[in-house]
């Protein structure tokens, strides 16, 4: 199967996730059968596994540390062998953006950690913020994704995106995060 | 009450464009005022919210995909009574060209021994307890045994004698071919039609199975003639004719 990675890279970032239904539809079965067979994972572990490689074969795109793959399949089953290996998940999950927020804004300041939020707050809090991101327009919300959810940083999304500047993007960014809030505000009204 | 440069504040923190003077007002209105801190909350949990659901939705879509993907039919599963039914077509072809290759290589030699039925010893008189052994021993198939003790019983010079018949053949069983020649011939003269015949077709065996040019001649003589081996004569030389063995014979 030839691969345009650099396509890739562009619907990702977007938000175009087709081609990973694809390969997960035509590999999937054969890296769970493999890691059942060879590593002695459970049917569930193997297929969390193959997820999560998905997830790694994004990140690599995204993040230019893979720009050229000769074969998605055995690159899928590499990924799976490793984070099985030495649990890399446990390390791919520990990045989270809003913990460098509190950091930044908190420092060690314990009067304003976290209240306890309830289950039903929570869900609605999910349905604003996804519903209200998606009325953004196909710029701000590959910005925010890049910045929030992929950890680019200010440069390089002037890169990605076209910026003159980290500053330009900066603003941009500001920007589009208002809007964004703009719409949440809406949606809770 | 959350007012609009509360929420300037909120969104500049977020986004790490806060002064040092900003940061402090900040932290202020968030202590004078809960719903101040509640909106600065709930807008660090919706950029969580929106890194974790990416992963997580994209995670569940996945799974989703995995355990409901088409089972993917190996190639050999796809093909198996394609690849089963040549694997039988195989075996069959290579069965049958060895069996013919097998049933036409047969020699002249394995011919003569295939067509080849020991003269029956019940036929005869025992006078003599060593004789009595010989035959005995012939019958039990140990030939070199049985020679020795039946030698004396043989008469090359009495075309009658069947004890000639029995030696030779049990010269012919071990494939001592000229000596089992010598003891058929004295019969082919015989005036004992049985005799005769038996000791013609034992001496054409004998004949084949050495390669004697002479072979398809005394074959031919049976075959035109009517008695208990006519049959046997013309399928041999019908088998040599078909293996194209007769030129070897100088036919």
């Amino acid at each position: 199967m030839a691969v345009d990675v650099a396509q890739l890279r562009i619907d990702f970032t977007t938000g175009k996730n087709d081609f990973l239904i694809e390969i997960t539809e035509k590999y999937s079965q054969y890296c769970v059968d493999y890691m059942l067979k060879r590593h002695q994972c459970s049917e569930d572990e193997a297929k969390d596994l193959f997820a999560e490689a998905i997830l790694v074969f994004r990140d690599a795109v995204i993040r230019k540390k893979l720009t050229k793959v000769r074969k998605v399949q055995n690159y899928l089953l590499g990924t799976c062998i490793k984070l099985h290996q030495l649990q890399l998940r446990q390390d791919y999950r520990k990045v989270d953006k809003a913990a460098e927020i509190k950091e930044r804004l908190y420092g060690e300041n314990t009067n304003f950690l976290d209240a306890t939020v309830s289950e039903e707050t929570n869900s609605e809090l999910i349905r604003i913020t996804m519903t209200s991101f998606h009325q953004l327009g196909e710029k701000c919300q590959q910005l925010l994704r890049l910045y929030y959810v992929h950890h680019f940083s200010l440069n390089e999304i002037a890169e990605e995106m076209g910026f003159a500047t980290h500053n330009v993007a900066k603003t941009t960014k500001y920007r589009c995060y208002q809007q964004w809030m703009k719409f949440a505000r809406e949606l809770k009204n | 009450m959350l007012q609009d440069s509360d929420r300037i504040l909120i969104e500049k923190a977020v986004n790490d464009m806060l002064t040092d003077e900003e940061h402090v007002k900040l932290m202020d209105r968030m202590l004078e005022d809960p719903e101040v801190k509640e909106h600065m909350e709930e807008q660090t949990r919706m950029v969580s919210i929106l890194a974790k659901e990416d992963h997580e939705a994209l995670r569940n879509v996945i799974r989703h995909t995995i355990d409901h993907a088409p089972k993917q039919i190996g190639h050999f599963q796809q093909y198996r009574t394609y690849y089963v039914a040549a694997c039988v077509a195989m075996v069959l072809v290579a069965v049958t060209a060895l069996f013919l290759l097998l049933s036409a290589s047969k020699s002249p030699k394995e011919l003569a021994i295939a067509a080849f039925i020991p003269y029956p010893a019940g036929g005869t008189s025992r006078s003599e307890a060593s004789v009595d052994e010989g035959l005995k021993l012939y019958e039990a198939g140990n030939y070199p045994e049985a020679i020795a003790q039946l030698h004396t019983q043989a008469d090359l010079k009495n075309s009658e004698n069947i004890y000639n018949l029995i030696i030779g053949s049990a010269h012919f069983q071990q494939e001592h071919w000229p000596m089992a020649r010598i003891f058929f011939a004295p019969g082919t003269q015989s005036k004992d039609v049985i005799i005769r015949n038996e000791a013609l077709w034992l001496e054409a065996l004998t004949m084949l199975a050495s390669e004697n040019v002479q072979t398809i001649n005394k074959l031919r003589a049976i075959a035109n003639n009517a008695g208990p081996h006519q049959k046997q004569a013309a399928k041999l030389l019908k088998t040599l004719e078909d293996q194209a063995q007769l030129q070897q014979f100088g036919q």
